[in-house]
């Protein structure tokens, strides 16, 4: 069986149609995972073997019995970004807080994929508490990138990444604020979405910057990935923000094409700054789509030098207050270190927490406290408004935006870079996260030393069907490039 | 550049609680420093008259009726004593 050509959907198939077993389906995956995890580092905590083969024999008899008749996951083995909880199961967030936390409830979107038939393999590296874009800055060491050896596999959902590209799952979830799931997907050559935020209930899922956080699929394909959205999306009592959607069918009209659509594409994105391996694959790609009969315009999108600093002034001021729980006294790590309880907490959050998110924590609570509130934090948001009221003008006009995904594809591990130029790679990614659009990373081509390049799409609120209908076709478009 | 005291980087830390050692705030001072004077260009966007974007679709007054839905077994063995030195 070969692991490559298949998709979820696809191995959900041949599982309901009696053609594989849910543990030929866990032992090819579990295979992998012993073949190629001391190169990767995909995983935290993978499942014992005997508990996993268990589990698959438990899914395989509901199946017989005709459960999961309507799911496109069922029987597919999947992997979790370490920062949702699933009851039972450690959950680290990839930090030294939380070693050995153990999650006493599971995430809502985790449950919908069990009530769909999916077999949980594990929990996949991150960032810690999803601070970071390369994956590096884990407690618990980096990952490798499967795609572009030697090189990172993006962040923070690097983890979940490199376990769909290097087979060791057959899809993953990730979670974005900043461009966690869409980077990594690009630097890993699989397909990675945000989706509408509010889309998918961030109920069981660590709190990073709450206004900025959405979990989201990283799959092999544009239609796992539309299949995968289907089963976790959905408005949730728990969640206070999130959004009862008319139509969950993502899978609905995903060939049917984009003739007649205006795309666009900022012009900034065209500038200095970006490799020119993938502003070739960026062109090349709105070419592809003019092939399918879209119209691709070149717009000035504006605002550009405020979006990264926009992004770290909320996401830190917000991640300073959720970061504020994690104290040493009810949960995760506690100093041996005290005198007092003040110390108790201080000391256990200098020990518990690594260099970048003392950083964040620490911004954040400057951007927050006095003057510097108005200063900082409220004008950032302030500035957000304008921005989307920007966003909401492109897409009286355009069905989509077209960018590249990061400036260059994926860095060596260990690269060594200044603060603000790891911080000035999420230009590109920042802009959906902030406006709250969905936003979706494709496999498209690679550069010249054969490392994978993602090419985005944008599109406006809850239109996740016509993003998948695009992305589709820069899919097909990509795949044909390659051959 | 709007330069931080030692004092301020000091308060900061105790407000964020967060022990550093003297080396550390300085060099937290400087790398603070350094992102602030990055987020200035924020001051180039007109943004009189505009209210700050809390939420970007109306959310308001969501309330849900009082009765336990999920009550995860053993909460208490799970979390206590996994509190570690």
């Amino acid at each position: 069986m070969s692991h490559g050509t298949w998709s979820a959907t696809e191995w959900s198939r041949r599982i309901k149609a009696g053609e594989m077993t849910v543990r030929e389906a866990a032992e090819l995956v579990y295979e992998r995972i012993e073949k190629n995890e001391k190169n990767y580092h995909c995983y935290i905590t993978v499942k014992e073997k005997a508990v996993l083969l268990a589990e698959a024999e438990r899914l395989q008899q509901r199946i017989d019995n005709g459960e999961f008749s309507e799911s496109p996951i069922a029987g597919v083995p999947v992997a979790l970004k370490d920062n949702l909880c699933a009851e039972g199961m450690r959950m680290t967030c990839a930090s030294r807080m939380l070693e050995s936390f153990v999650a006493p409830y599971t995430a809502e979107a985790v449950r919908r994929l069990s009530e769909a038939g999916a077999l949980i393999i594990g929990k996949t590296n991150m960032d810690e508490f999803s601070m970071g874009n390369t994956t590096e800055t884990s407690f618990f060491g980096e990952t490798g990138n499967p795609a572009a050896p030697g090189c990172v596999p993006g962040g923070s959902s690097g983890g979940s990444a490199a376990a769909v590209a290097a087979g060791e799952c057959v899809f993953a979830l990730g979670s974005e604020t900043g461009g966690s799931v869409r980077q990594p997907a690009a630097h890993c050559g699989v397909v990675g979405l945000k989706p509408t935020y509010g889309t998918v209930s961030r109920y069981g899922m660590v709190a990073y910057a709450s206004s900025l956080d959405q979990i989201g699929p990283l799959t092999n394909t544009v239609e796992d990935c539309a299949a995968v959205l289907s089963v976790i999306a959905g408005k949730d009592e728990k969640d206070a923000t999130s959004v009862a959607r008319e139509d969950y069918d993502f899978l609905a009209g995903l060939k049917d094409g984009i003739a007649g659509c205006r795309v666009a594409l900022p012009k900034e994105y065209l500038a200095e700054g970006i490799h020119e391996d993938v502003k070739q694959a960026l062109l090349a790609a709105a070419a592809a789509l003019e092939a399918a009969g879209a119209t691709v315009t070149e717009t000035e999108l504006g605002m550009t030098e405020q979006l990264v600093p926009m992004y770290y002034c909320i996401a830190s001021a917000e991640a300073s207050s959720n970061l504020a729980r994690y104290d040493g006294i009810r949960y995760g790590h506690r100093t041996g270190d005290y005198g007092s309880v003040q110390e108790l907490v201080a000391r256990s959050r200098a020990e518990g927490f690594g260099a970048e998110v003392k950083r964040r924590i620490l911004l954040g609570t400057q951007v927050l406290h006095g003057e510097n509130y108005e200063n900082y934090y409220l004008r950032a948001l302030k500035t957000k408004e304008v921005l989307k009221r920007r966003f909401e003008e492109l897409f009286a006009t355009y069905q989509y935006i077209l960018a590249p995904v990061a400036p260059a594809t994926a860095p060596k591990l260990g690269e060594t870079k200044t603060l603000l130029q790891k911080y000035l790679e999420d230009i590109f990614t920042v802009p959906a996260n902030l406006t709250g659009i969905p936003a979706i990373s494709v496999p498209f081509g690679r550069d010249k030393k054969q490392h994978p390049i993602g090419i985005q799409l944008m599109a406006d609120r809850f239109c996740e069907k016509e993003l998948f209908r695009a992305a589709y076709v820069l899919e097909q478009a990509g795949e044909r490039m390659q051959k | 550049m709007n330069r931080i005291s030692t004092e301020e980087m000091r308060y900061t830390s105790r407000l964020a609680a967060v022990y550093l050692t003297d080396e550390e705030l300085e060099a937290a001072k400087e790398t603070v420093e350094g992102l602030l004077e990055n987020f200035a260009v924020l001051e180039k966007v007109n943004v009189e008259g505009i209210e700050p974007a809390v939420h970007l679709f109306p959310v308001c007054g969501k309330l849900r009726e009082d009765v336990v839905t999920e009550k995860p077994q053993g909460v208490q063995e799970f979390i206590v004593p996994d509190t570690r030195r």
